[in-house]
């Protein structure tokens, strides 16, 4: 096995060892913090509040996601197309951008009726905007003498961005898929939390506020940990499903950025 | 008629930079044609004129438009993401319908110049796999995908190591030959001007002017013979000092 592989399995090991020795050792009563057995424990019997739950933020955070992804391409093409578009447009997804999501969660949820829909806007316009601008980026970064090029052979708009800017953009796209995955659970998870839904339809968030309310920390954690392992599977298949699927093209690093700036 | 006409060419860049002043020139059809000066004459600024990528600031430009040129950078500025084929069929598929080829048949057009240029079997290779020479052979076939009857080629073997450079020179004389089509070349190496062209113009900086024209004597096939013999090499000398004083020219003028 290579050390980067059981340097970070051991330390992490160790350090979930030390936590199950300390609260032992110490009589750490469990509301106060649970040894790790006992989350896992609380994880399994919770299991049927909990599932539901996790596959709710699940689906906000996919949801968002794609939602995200489409309208943040959707919109850099349009830029790229249009520079009147562009700085008509613009201004609009700074605002959004630079505005807390907590400061306008509660607005958006007294104007829109379904709180999912509600959840999927705050975290949509969370992750979106990311997306816009690495796509734009990359829609920018092509080659100089390439776009020369298609200026020569009397390229049209259409043929150029489907030629040249698009797969230019490729690269610059999935690093910004890369960080809205992230900020989509982050963003889902925020938004439920200032909702303060409760009911069914709800997810992880409302779990763990409940269990606040209770100090149940066992189950604050089981929530917790199942949010720590959705983040960690989703950054996982964002960066390497791209890479099975599109080896030509390797995520940009920042000597490539400069290089190609 | 003449494949190039340049009258009373001036070029001035936006920020106010002389590239060109008062250059006119002609190169008849089928004729290979060096421009030869140090950085700062103005030679790639006149290339980009001839292709349609600037227009002057005062002149005239008469040159083949549209799929009737072919360029070839500095770099070979092919597509990193496509195969060779797809980069050499690329100004095919630009035309598209006007260019009456349908999608089986640009293939077939590529992968036949390819050959052409000595890359038979690197169609489905992609570019970073290739050596420099061989990135640029694929950016020469490209620029020869539309039947152009003007090649323009700016400084395109500078990059490349001599042994490379002379292989290349002598496959761009066979292209010309077989491809019959008008050649302006851009080199700053007296060297590869002496052994390519039929007929060298001499540019000077600041502004960018010609200097002196000078018609190179070689027998019809020019080979490694030629490359050793001494009208070879006294042409070189004398190009040589050709150069020097358009270089002494242009300090003159800045100083």
């Amino acid at each position: 096995m290579k050390r980067e592989h059981w340097v970070p399995a051991l330390s992490i090991a160790l350090a979930l060892l030390a936590w199950e020795g300390l609260v032992h050792w110490a009589a750490i009563p469990h509301y106060t913090l649970p040894a790790p057995s006992r989350v896992l424990a609380t994880l399994w019997t919770e299991f049927d509040s909990l599932w539901p739950a996790w596959w709710f933020t699940l689906r906000l955070t996919l949801w968002a996601l794609a939602l995200a992804t489409l309208g943040g391409v959707l919109l850099a093409v349009a830029f790229a197309l249009s520079r009147v578009l562009e700085l008509a447009l613009l201004p609009f997804a700074v605002v959004l951008q630079v505005t807390p999501l907590v400061a306008i969660a509660p607005l958006i949820l007294i104007y829109v009726d379904s709180t999912t829909a509600a959840l999927l806007l705050c975290t949509w316009i969370v992750a979106f905007f990311p997306m816009l601008a690495s796509t734009l980026a990359g829609l920018r970064a092509a080659d100089r003498q390439l776009h020369e090029l298609f200026t020569l052979y009397g390229a049209t708009p259409w043929q150029r961005m489907k030629w040249l800017l698009l797969p230019s953009a490729v690269p610059y796209f999935l690093s910004g898929l890369r960080i809205c995955g992230g900020l989509s659970l982050i963003a889902g998870v925020t938004a439920e939390m200032v909702a303060g839904a409760a009911g069914r339809e709800t997810g992880l968030a409302s779990r763990i506020l409940e269990a606040s309310f209770r100090t149940d920390t066992p189950r604050m954690f089981a929530a917790l940990l199942l949010l720590v392992i959705t983040g960690l599977a989703l950054y996982a298949v964002l960066e390497w499903a791209p890479r099975r699927l599109a080896r030509r093209w390797r995520p940009v690093t920042g000597a490539d950025a400069s290089r190609q700036a | 008629m003449n494949a190039i006409e340049l009258s009373g060419i001036s070029h001035r860049y936006p920020n106010g930079v002389q590239a060109l002043a008062d250059v006119s020139l002609t190169v008849a059809p089928g004729e290979f044609v060096t421009l030869l000066g140090p950085s700062g004459c103005g030679k790639s600024t006149l290339l980009r004129l001839l292709a349609g990528l600037e227009s002057p600031s005062s002149g005239r430009v008469s040159a083949p438009g549209g799929g009737g040129v072919g360029f070839v950078f500095q770099s070979p500025t092919l597509m990193p993401w496509a195969t060779v084929r797809d980069n050499v069929s690329l100004p095919l598929r630009l035309a598209g319908r006007a260019g009456g080829l349908s999608a089986p048949r640009m293939r077939a057009r590529a992968e036949a110049l390819l050959q052409r240029v000595g890359l038979a079997g690197f169609e489905s290779a992609y570019p970073d796999e290739l050596s420099g020479g061989m990135q640029m052979r694929a950016s020469v076939a490209r620029a020869l995908a539309t039947d152009p009857s003007l090649l323009l080629l700016d400084e395109p073997f500078a990059a490349l190591d001599e042994l490379t450079r002379q292989k290349m020179g002598d496959d761009l004389l066979d292209l010309w030959r077989q491809q019959a089509c008008t050649v302006l070349f851009v080199t700053h190496n007296v060297f590869e001007a002496v052994y390519l062209s039929q007929r060298v113009l001499v540019m000077s900086a600041r502004p960018g002017r010609v200097h002196a024209e000078v018609t190179i004597a070689a027998p019809p096939v020019r080979d490694h013979a030629f490359r050793r013999s001494a009208a070879y090499i006294e042409q070189c000398v004398a190009l040589s000092g050709t150069l020097e004083s358009a270089l002494s020219a242009s300090v003159a003028v800045a100083t």
